[in-house]
């Protein structure tokens, strides 16, 4: 997975562009973004604060990194409303998710979706999570315990028996 | 950083997951084993995800047909203007449990509609023995037996078989309507007991001319569930001589009998599910559906754009395969007869894969 490398590039520093509004975001770690509001209202947590006029300073965007916070900026960009989406792109952009194998794969997936899920962004947190869905439905039980950090609290004997009964699922 | 997924972020990629994933990860941990099935999680799941499978049942075994994975040859002829695509069903092997060996399995004598993914299974042996079964977990429930009811089939004749779901109050629920004892016994598989109530049914029975009959030998009359109901077509005495249609729908909440219109055709063939609508199908294979549920104006004529499904072929029942499905391109992969020819004298049902367990409330009842 990569990260962009700057967030919105179309922002030349002014806080207006036309009739829209540039929101600025600082991420956990102190990077600073500025974005459209338009395309920021896309977390319905940043909508709350803009309806609420909450949002005339700069929004802290905690629990986010800066990292992950440029690749949530860079979905939205893709996702706004109204702009011509590319399919291909768009493809491509989930198309990262396709194979989680490694330990950064996982951790990136794992950071965008609780980013979703903190800034409330349904899409976002939709396609994560269909994402990971198809790359882990063929795993094993070890590896998904693995994968979400869980240790098996069952005896030996509850997960034999478990595993007998639904011994079809482990085969192919 | 700690990086454990919140439960709910968990069970939202698990809602995504096709069953048999979710049976293999019910091995995971013991939280994971009851979240999977429990009805919370089941609901989100059937709002998520669709999967369109089949059970094949013969005198033998069950089968599973899953055309997202055992499908091999894509297009076997890409010559022909038809594609046609060959599937391999997978035999499930002891579909009951232990207590009903698999020795004794003759067959079914009858195999309801699925509804909500499960379906209600009467045995050919032992007799009267009714089961509970979800072919995406492949785990069944036997219905208790009521006490000094031992019905004989061809005692059945009057009677109205039906299962389905209601989701109001997120129940199964398995019907005998006894039209001439006038009563009706009602299985809810939710209380995992049986009661009896009097029968309200709508109709005089000496009006009857017949009840529609779609079984395999005319014993069951079983119902199409839709919408919290469970419907039946009846023939009524015209004032001419003529026999005219009416339908009745038991509605599993209320537990009342209401009447709806049927639409005036000459000869009807079939009645079933099409697009979550009622739909009627007539002797000339021409198709109706109920746009508004219970709007007698609303039925209407569609088109099936294909070929119709092959009565000609020595399947019983394939009509309904395409019928249950909501997209007429389906109708064309499954009828080459060549497709299931390893398995010989079968029906065929569809059904919406769905993780829940037919036993879940039954064990909380233990606990």
């Amino acid at each position: 997975m990569s990260t962009a490398a700057t967030a919105d590039a179309s922002s030349s520093g002014d806080t207006t562009e036309g009739s829209v509004r540039l929101l600025t975001l600082q991420s956990e770690d102190g990077e600073v973004f500025e974005v459209k509001e338009t395309i920021a209202t896309q977390s319905v947590t940043i909508k709350g604060m803009v309806d609420d006029d909450c949002a005339t300073s700069t929004i802290p965007v905690c629990n986010v990194t800066g990292r992950t916070l440029a690749m949530v900026i860079e979905w939205w960009n893709k996702h706004e409303i109204g702009a011509v989406s590319n399919e291909k792109e768009l493809k491509e952009w989930e198309s990262q998710f396709d194979t989680i194998d490694d330990k950064s794969d996982r951790d990136d997936v794992y950071d965008l979706l609780m980013a979703a899920n903190y800034l409330n962004i349904p899409t976002l947190l939709d396609c994560c999570t269909s994402a990971v869905a198809e790359a882990i439905k063929g795993k094993s039980t070890d590896e998904m315990r693995e994968f979400f950090d869980i240790k098996s609290d069952f005896d030996e004997k509850e997960e034999d028996a478990l595993r007998k009964e639904n011994q079809w699922a482990f085969e192919n | 950083m700690s990086s454990t997924f919140p439960s709910d972020l968990i069970a939202g990629i698990l809602s995504y997951l096709p069953v048999k994933s979710l049976c293999r990860f019910k091995c995971v941990s013991k939280s994971w084993s009851v979240s999977i099935i429990h009805p919370q999680f089941v609901k989100v799941h059937q709002a998520r995800t669709r999967r369109q499978k089949f059970l094949l049942v013969n005198d033998a075994s069950f089968y599973h047909v899953d055309p997202d994975t055992s499908l091999l040859h894509q297009e076997l002829s890409s010559s022909s203007s038809s594609s046609y695509r060959k599937v391999f069903p997978i035999k499930h092997d002891r579909p009951f449990k232990e207590e009903h060996d698999h020795h004794n399995f003759r067959g079914c004598h009858w195999v309801s509609e699925s509804s909500n993914g499960l379906f209600c299974i009467l045995m050919n042996h032992p007799p009267d023995n009714f089961f509970v079964y979800n072919p995406s977990t492949r785990e069944s429930k036997k219905i208790p037996n009521m006490e000094s009811e031992k019905e004989s089939y061809y005692r059945m004749h009057y009677t109205l078989h039906g299962f389905g779901y209601a989701e109001s109050i997120d129940d199964y629920k398995f019907v005998k309507v006894l039209i001439k004892r006038k009563i009706i016994q009602i299985f809810s598989l939710r209380n995992n007991s049986w009661k009896t109530i009097k029968c309200d049914f709508p109709f005089n029975v000496n009006n009857f001319r017949d009840i529609f009959v779609f079984s395999f030998n005319g014993a069951v009359q079983y119902g199409i569930p839709l919408n919290g109901a469970i419907h039946w077509v009846v023939v009524m005495h015209g004032y001419n001589g003529l026999g005219y249609y009416s339908m009745v729908a038991f509605d599993l909440v209320e537990e009342k009998f209401k009447t709806l219109p049927v639409i005036e055709i000459a000869k009807l063939k079939r009645v079933t599910v099409f697009r979550d609508r009622l739909c009627i199908v007539d002797c000339h294979d021409r198709f109706w559906i109920m746009e508004e549920y219970g709007v007698e104006e609303s039925w209407t004529r569609i088109s099936i754009s294909k070929k119709p499904y092959p009565y000609k072929c020595a399947w019983k029942n394939i009509g309904y395969l395409f019928m249950n499905l909501d997209d007429d391109g389906w109708l064309q992969r499954y009828y080459e007869s060549t497709v299931f020819d390893c398995i010989r004298s079968y029906t065929m049902h569809a059904y919406v894969e769905n993780p829940v367990s037919p036993n879940f409330h039954r064990r909380c009842h233990h606990k």
